[in-house]
């Protein structure tokens, strides 16, 4: 029996390394589309040419591949990646299908943050332009952390008292408070703050210049590596709370450690990148799909990787390569995730099976 | 089974639930109890007796709110979560929704406490799965995806994991809640095998008492106050304990057949010649009617039966004559109009 259980091991490892090898392939491929298409369009040898230094490019055109798509593209790629891992994370402890971010209200609070900074605080001095420098960059994105840490903090609180779909609609109520506190808060505002936090509630991965990526990637990253010491305690999370204290987890630091580091990586690409919907649900659903497995140390990597694609992918969409101007990038996440989590619904029926 | 050393012992154990503003509200307390390695406890009581708190509370998962739970003599407040689960492991009602889990990576989720942190798995951690599986016997699900098993499997494959944990104690709520009959003495032969064979100590909740009180080796019964006797399965039934507990207005316990009836008003005697599995269902048909089997000649109606040609044909003698039946289902039909009735109109003449 034990030689059966081995060979089928063997067939799955196989099938888990082709799957993530197929997927880094077109997940590389679209980097690239990325980077050489937008409003202008840059052929590969172009792009190739001014990453070797070769003479023959554009300065203009090495300029635009260097300063603007691929900070955007890298972007695109570890914000995608953030939030699919944060949106996993918040599925398998508030053990629900829909969790993520922006169902439990940690967006807007994210967003009650930046509604501060932008709208609130911008008069009274912070400087504040179209294109924000470091310093004011960095303010909203301590101020969307700090919000949906905020957030979170309250949920945690909420989820000791209740059970899970309570805790989801309550999750909804403090969304929809938190909402109409923005909208107050916009109401009140003069046109050209408006505008700033427009802009930013649109979602954009292209806001990052180099200066700021080099303050967004590493959080990114150590708040992704900060997951893979998790996977063992997010697999007996999915067997319940008691389940996991009677197997010697820690439950109430891991959930904390759990959140909170779901939290920092939602709140930190909402901060850069603006409040980009679905990605969270709908990328850890697809790669249930694709790999037919719960279990995180597959699914984490996997929902990264799909993350970042995806992301990717509808950065391209936002871009309208070809046509003169831009869609808002949250339309195009919704528009793509929507579609994914009806079909993972209606043909795996493995929401229930996962989710009990 | 022979005297296994104790693994827990409680004193003066103390459980319910307490909340900030509420005074809290005790489910049972004074709980001196023990478990011994080899033992199979199955813990018994009325719905509502209190028996998940008390399980929960020993599993550990529930602080107690007051008195002491000690496990190989230490005071399990002075364990850490690891150590408790090297002891212990449970299998819960709570639903297990791990659906797109192979069999196999659930029972390998039960090496927790022993793996390191990257929860890869070792030589000798394979082996206890693998045994787990085995002593269970749902190696051949191993592959299979916990969704798409029954029930009862789902159950073995939980206990399993359980196994794989490797502890010295197995608590488990209500493991044969939602299994069919057959499956349900399977896994009770399957966990007093465990505790007679790997010398661990299991304690089981459950509302089965005819089963329990035929496998386990040692009975709590839990009564709807809280408190609990604990005694061999027959010493507890020779001593009244289970009909004390259970027996209500509208169920008695039957101490010679070792199980309970429905309590009728009425008392009407019936006499059934024949042994036999015959016999035994036609005694059943009746009792469900509402009569009392007797031999002492007060009987108000005596049924004998024959087998012809390979079927069976029941004669009723009753005041007013004789009646013959082909099957259980029309005497009862003709019992139910005729003489029930009857009787009914008696007694309330009385």
């Amino acid at each position: 029996m034990s030689g059966s259980t081995e060979v089928t091991v063997v067939q799955e490892k196989g099938r888990y390394a082709l799957t993530f090898g197929l997927l880094a392939i077109v997940t590389l491929i679209v980097l690239v589309a990325n980077v050489c298409l937008g409003s202008v369009m840059i052929p590969i040898w172009e792009v190739i040419g001014s990453f070797l230094g070769r003479g023959e490019v554009d300065p203009v055109i090495s300029g635009i591949v260097f300063d603007f798509r691929f900070p955007r593209a890298l972007t695109a790629l570890l914000g995608g990646a953030a939030l699919a891992a944060s949106g996993l994370m918040m599925q398998t402890v508030f053990r629900n299908p829909l969790a993520d971010p922006f169902v439990l209200g940690v967006n807007s609070g994210a967003s009650l943050g930046v509604a501060v900074v932008l709208l609130l605080l911008a008069p009274s001095g912070v400087a504040l332009t179209q294109n924000l420098q470091l310093s004011g960059h960095l303010l909203v994105v301590l101020a969307a952390t700090g919000g949906a840490a905020a957030v979170l903090a309250v949920l945690l609180v909420l989820a000791q008292r209740v059970d899970v779909m309570s805790l989801l609609i309550l999750g909804l109520m403090i969304s929809y408070g938190i909402g109409s506190m923005v909208s107050i808060l916009m109401f009140y505002s003069m046109a050209e703050r408006l505008q700033s936090f427009f802009s930013w509630s649109f979602g954009n991965f292209g806001n990052t210049t180099w200066s700021q990526f080099r303050v967004f990637a590493p959080v990114i990253l150590l708040g992704l590596g900060g997951l893979f010491p998790l996977f063992k305690i997010l697999d007996a999370f999915l067997l319940g709370e008691r389940y996991a204290k009677s197997m010697g987890v820690r439950v109430k630091s891991a959930r904390i450690m759990i959140l909170g580091s779901a939290s920092l990586l939602a709140g930190v690409v909402t901060g850069f990148c603006g409040p980009i919907g679905f990605l969270g649900i709908a990328a850890p659903h697809l790669c249930r799909f694709l790999f037919r497995t719960a279990e995180h140390r597959i699914l984490v990597p996997a929902s990264m990787l799909v993350g970042g694609l995806v992301a990717l992918v509808a950065d391209l969409i936002a871009k309208a390569p070809g046509l003169e101007s831009t869609l808002p990038l949250n339309a195009v996440t919704a528009l793509m995730g929507a579609p994914v989590i009806m079909v993972a619904l209606l043909k795996q029926r493995n929401l229930k099976k996962v989710f009990g | 089974m022979g005297e296994g050393n104790t693994i827990l012992e409680t004193s003066r154990l103390k459980i319910g639930y307490s909340s900030r503003k509420r005074k809290e509200s005790v489910v049972a307390e004074n709980l001196s109890l023990s478990l011994r390695s080899g033992e199979l406890v199955c813990l018994l009581g009325p719905n509502g007796a209190g028996k998940s708190t008390l399980i929960r509370s020993l599993a550990g998962l529930e602080e107690p709110l007051g008195g002491l739970i000690k496990l190989n003599g230490r005071d399990i407040r002075l364990m850490s979560p690891k150590e408790k689960a090297r002891l212990t492991s449970v299998v819960l009602t709570d639903p297990a929704p791990v659906g797109m889990f192979t069999a196999y990576s659930l029972v390998a989720l039960g090496r927790h406490p022993h793996t390191r942190w990257t929860g890869s798995l070792r030589e000798e951690d394979r082996e206890r799965i693998d045994w787990a599986l085995q002593v269970v016997g749902v190696e051949e699900l191993a592959t299979r995806q916990v969704g798409e098993l029954s029930d009862g499997e789902r159950q073995k494959v939980m206990i399993a994991r359980a196994l794989a944990q490797e502890a010295s104690i197995l608590i488990l709520d209500e493991p044969t809640a939602f299994v069919d009959l057959p499956r349900r003495v399977e896994l009770m032969r399957i966990l007093g095998d465990l505790a007679g064979g790997v010398g661990i100590a299991v304690l089981l909740s459950s509302h089965d008492l005819e089963l329990s009180l035929r496998c386990a080796d040692k009975l709590w019964i839990m009564n709807s106050v809280g408190e609990i006797e604990v005694g061999a399965p027959e010493d507890l039934a020779l001593g009244g304990k289970i009909a004390s507990v259970f027996a209500s207005d509208k169920i008695d316990w039957d101490g010679e057949q070792g199980g309970f009836r429905l309590r009728r008003e009425t008392a009407r005697f019936a006499r059934v010649e024949g042994d036999g599995d015959v016999g035994l269902w036609t005694r059943r048909a009746l009792t469900r009617m509402g009569y009392v089997i007797r031999s002492d000649g007060d009987e108000s109606v005596s049924i004998s039966f024959e087998k012809r040609d390979g079927h069976v044909v029941w004669n009723v003698t009753f005041a007013e004559g004789e009646k013959r039946f082909r099957s259980l289902d029309a005497l009862c039909a003709w019992v139910r109009e005729h003489l029930v009735d009857e009787a009914a109109l008696m007694d309330s003449q009385k």
